[in-house]
C-alpha cells in the first residue's frame, strides 16, 4: 500500500499558482473552484462594511477571501474563510507577517454557494469554532438569511428585519440584513 | 407567457403511482428519488425507537417517511419528513383524518443525504417550525451529529456522547447518539 505524502502549510504556501485556490485538510489538498458572481458580491459587501468599521475604530485586521488560517499542525490544516477578522489583542500574539495566520480568526464569515452541501457548511462552521473562532457568520443569499454560530448550543438564524452584530467580538459593528440583501 | 397550472394537495393525493415520491411546494411538484441506504437506515433507527416509546406510553402517533403534511393552502404545500410525531391531544382534536394531515407534526425528523444542500436543509427545518412544529431533528450520518431546532434562536448541535431528547414534546424519549451512529461504517 502506498500512502500519498502529506502536504504541509509551508508546501502549500510555496506551491506555484495554477489558477486554483487550495485549502489543506489534515495534510490533503482540497481544490476550490472560483466562486460565483453572487457569492463574490455578498462576500464583498460584508468585507467592505466590516473593514471600514474595524479600520475607523482600530479594532484589528480584516482579511479578504483566500487568506489562509492554519488551524492544526502535523498533519496541517489550512482553511480560508470568505472574510475574517482578527482582534488587536490576538495580533499582538504574533511576530512575523509572512505566511498564513497561525490560528483561527476571531470572526469567520462564510458565504453559501448553491451547491454547498449541508454537511460541508455545518462542518466548516464548527471547525472554525473548535479552532478558536469566537463567532462564525454564515450568509445564505438564496434564503436571504444569516446564521450566527457562537457555540454548539448558541446558534441563531437571522432574517428580514434582523441586524447582524457580534458585539463582544467586533464592538459597534452592525449590518442590517435589509442592507445586505438589498 | 404560459403559467404552469398549480397542483393542489388533493390532486397530489390522487396522482397515480409512478414509482417516485413527490412533495408540493406552493403548488409545484418536487420529485424525490428514493433515498440512499445510509439515509434509510438512520431514518429507521430514529423512527423505530420513537415509535416504540410513543406507542407504549400512549403519547400520540408516529408516522413513517413519505407521510405528507399539508403546511399551506392556496397554493398548497405538502411536505414529508423522514419520521414524525403528532401528540394525542392533536389527534383527538383532528378527528378522522382523510388524506394528508393538516398542519405540521409536533416533531419532524429529517435525515441528511450527502448531496443535500445547506440551503435546502436549513429551509426545510425552518419551514417545519414556521408551520407549527415544536421541534425539528436533523440527523447528519456523515458528521455523526444531530441538530435540534426549536426556534430561530434555539438551535443545538449534538455530537459524541450526547443524548437526543425533546422532553417537552416527546416526554421520556431519549436516543444516545452512540446508539444512533455506533454501528455506522460510512
Amino acid at each position: 500500500m502506498t500512502t500519498a505524502k502529506l502536504v504541509t502549510a509551508d508546501d502549500l504556501l510555496r506551491m506555484p499558482d495554477d489558477g486554483y485556490r487550495y485549502e489543506l485538510l489534515e495534510g490533503k489538498l482540497a481544490k476550490l473552484a472560483p466562486a460565483s458572481r453572487e457569492h463574490g458580491r455578498y462576500a464583498a459587501h460584508v468585507l467592505a462594511r466590516l473593514w471600514q468599521h474595524v479600520d475607523v475604530h482600530q479594532l484589528g485586521e480584516v482579511s479578504a477571501a483566500e487568506t489562509g488560517f492554519r488551524l492544526a499542525t502535523n498533519p496541517d490544516t489550512v482553511r480560508a474563510p470568505d472574510v475574517a477578522f482578527v482582534s488587536v489583542a490576538r495580533l499582538q500574539e504574533i511576530q512575523q507577517e509572512a505566511g498564513y495566520w497561525p490560528f483561527a480568526p476571531d470572526l469567520a464569515v462564510e458565504v453559501v454557494s448553491p451547491n454547498d452541501t449541508y454537511t460541508e457548511v455545518a462542518s466548516k462552521a464548527l471547525q472554525w469554532l473548535d479552532a478558536g473562532s469566537q463567532a462564525v457568520v454564515v450568509v445564505d443569499p438564496r434564503r436571504r438569511s444569516v446564521t450566527v454560530y457562537r457555540s454548539r448550543s448558541d446558534i441563531i438564524v437571522l432574517t428580514d428585519e434582523d441586524v447582524l452584530e457580534v458585539q463582544d467580538v467586533v464592538p459597534g459593528w452592525t449590518l442590517p440584513l435589509r442592507e445586505l440583501f438589498g | 407567457m404560459t403559467t404552469a397550472k398549480l397542483v393542489t394537495a388533493d390532486e397530489l393525493l390522487r396522482m397515480p403511482d409512478d414509482g417516485y415520491r413527490y412533495e408540493l411546494l406552493e403548488g409545484k411538484l418536487i420529485k424525490m428519488p428514493p433515498a440512499g441506504y445510509v439515509h434509510g437506515v438512520h431514518a429507521m433507527r430514529v423512527g423505530a425507537g420513537l415509535f416504540l416509546h410513543v406507542d407504549r406510553s400512549g403519547l400520540g402517533q408516529v408516522a413513517s417517511a413519505e407521510t405528507g403534511f399539508r403546511l399551506e393552502t392556496n397554493p398548497d404545500t405538502v411536505r414529508a419528513p423522514d419520521a414524525s410525531f403528532v401528540s394525542q391531544a392533536r389527534i383527538d382534536a383532528a378527528g378522522d383524518v382523510q388524506g394528508y394531515w393538516t398542519g405540521a407534526p409536533d416533531l419532524a425528523v429529517e435525515v441528511v443525504s450527502p448531496n443535500d444542500t445547506y440551503t435546502e436543509v436549513e429551509s426545510k427545518a425552518l419551514q417545519w417550525l414556521d408551520a407549527g412544529s415544536q421541534a425539528v431533528v436533523v440527523v447528519d450520518p456523515r458528521r455523526q451529529s444531530v441538530t435540534v431546532y426549536r426556534s430561530r434562536s434555539d438551535i443545538v448541535i449534538l455530537t459524541g456522547e450526547e443524548v437526543l431528547e425533546v422532553p417537552d414534546v416527546v416526554p421520556g424519549w431519549t436516543l444516545p447518539l452512540r446508539e444512533l451512529f455506533g454501528y455506522t461504517t460510512v
